[in-house]
């Protein structure tokens, strides 16, 4: 079989696996690093990554937290060569909002600013179980946890965002 | 179980039914509206996740890097062979911008519009409940539209932020079922461009100055689509 064919069919396998988990692989990213830019650098590098081990992927089952996995790893790698400068969750909150569509909800805004504001240890479990649709032992595979640590992890980031609520509430 | 480890368990599963917390739940009322609190705070805690998801950008890496045969060394083309080669290379750039232009854009608007059906799932409701003609103003005068009367069944109006501006989507409801209308004064397309991609199918056209994004899921079929393509783009009034 010439080189070409086989190019052909791996990019069809390629596309058939990744293509419509783009937008999951996006809003991953965008939660991890709370930036629009970052997020579609990190899907780029994801998926160059991606075609590059195609061939690494067992089942093609498993392609999502596959994905995701080297989105984590891609993340962690840019992060790992730019520390980024600690950021104020409100004028992050004010600058991503216009471009977030169905913010105009008042009470989403205020969920997305608290989401802004949860640590990473805590946004991410949660983005992987309510978005995701992960278990707890997935989530725990995903983040090399134990799935008590999931379970705890969760519980605080849900306290978290209704404190967070609570409060933005008792400020108006 | 008692209450309390109960309701940290749900803390940190709310879908988690085991048989010990689905037994308490049975008998707790506390609880069960705990749980059922919990449940309406992680279908907001989904929408809020849900962020739009930008439009599909052209490939800016070559998955696979086709390697070139490293050329001769002393090798010289035929003189009119490189006057060849630089027509062909003019046409087919000439070819590329005229595809660039028109297509790509249209095709990228169009996975935009299907990119953002899949946030609102609730506009897909059939239902025979009209949208208050105050909501529907309200809507309409954000973006800077009018609809002229003929637009009948409007089930369902929202503003949405779609590529940097407010827009109206609707929902005409027809006999074949619901049909979406975005109403995109901002997007310009010159002759009609057909959807039919994740599973939806429709059609934009250009409307006066601006352009109607409408399309529709499962039975509806291309007529009823056209149809309703038609009577919102002779209806719509853009306001200055």
């Amino acid at each position: 079989m010439s080189d070409a064919t086989d190019t052909a069919r791996r990019r069809a396998r390629f596309e058939a696996l990744c293509g419509h988990l783009r937008p999951d692989l996006y809003r991953f990213a965008f939660w991890l690093a709370r930036d629009r830019a970052v997020a579609e650098d990190v899907v780029q590098d994801t998926l160059l990554r991606a075609w590059r081990s195609l061939d690494g992927l067992g089942e093609d089952a498993a392609a999502r937290p596959w994905l995701l996995t080297i989105a984590r790893r891609e993340f962690a790698r840019r992060f790992e060569r730019k520390r980024f400068e600690t950021v104020d969750v409100e004028e992050l909150a004010a600058v991503e909002d216009p471009a977030l569509g169905a913010a105009d909800a008042e009470e989403l805004a205020e969920l997305r600013e608290a989401l802004f504001a949860l640590e990473d240890d805590y946004r991410e479990p949660l983005v992987l179980q309510v978005l995701m649709g992960y278990s707890t032992d997935e989530i725990a595979r995903h983040m090399d946890l134990k799935p008590g640590a999931v379970l705890t992890r969760l519980f605080r980031a849900r306290q978290k965002l209704r404190i967070a609520l609570a409060g933005s509430g008792e400020a108006k | 179980m008692n209450c309390e480890s109960v309701r940290e368990s749900l803390d940190a599963e709310p879908a988690a039914r085991a048989p010990a917390i689905a037994a308490h739940l049975a008998t707790c009322p506390e609880c069960a509206r705990h749980a059922a609190d919990l449940a309406a705070f992680d279908a907001k805690l989904r929408r809020a996740l849900e962020i739009p998801v930008p439009a599909r950008a052209p490939p800016a890496i070559d998955l696979a890097p086709v390697e070139l045969p490293a050329r001769r060394a002393g090798a010289r083309r035929p003189r009119m062979l490189g006057w060849f080669a630089l027509a062909a290379s003019t046409l087919l750039a000439a070819i590329l911008v005229v595809a660039i232009t028109t297509i790509y854009p249209r095709q990228a608007l169009a996975t935009a519009v299907v990119g953002h059906m899949a946030l609102e799932p609730d506009a897909w409701a059939v239902t025979d409940v009209k949208v208050p003609d105050a909501a529907l103003a309200y809507v309409l005068n954000r973006s800077g539209v009018r609809l002229e009367p003929g637009v009948p069944q409007i089930s369902y109006a929202h503003s949405c932020w779609f590529r940097g501006w407010f827009v109206p989507h609707l929902v005409v409801q027809t006999t074949a079922g619901p049909v979406t209308v975005m109403v995109l004064r901002h997007e310009h397309v010159a002759w009609d461009a057909p959807i039919d991609e994740g599973g939806y199918r429709g059609v934009i056209v250009p409307a006066g100055r601006g352009a109607l994004a409408v399309l529709s899921r499962g039975g509806v079929d291309a007529a009823a689509i056209d149809a309703v393509a038609a009577r919102v783009a002779a209806a719509v009034r853009w306001v200055d």
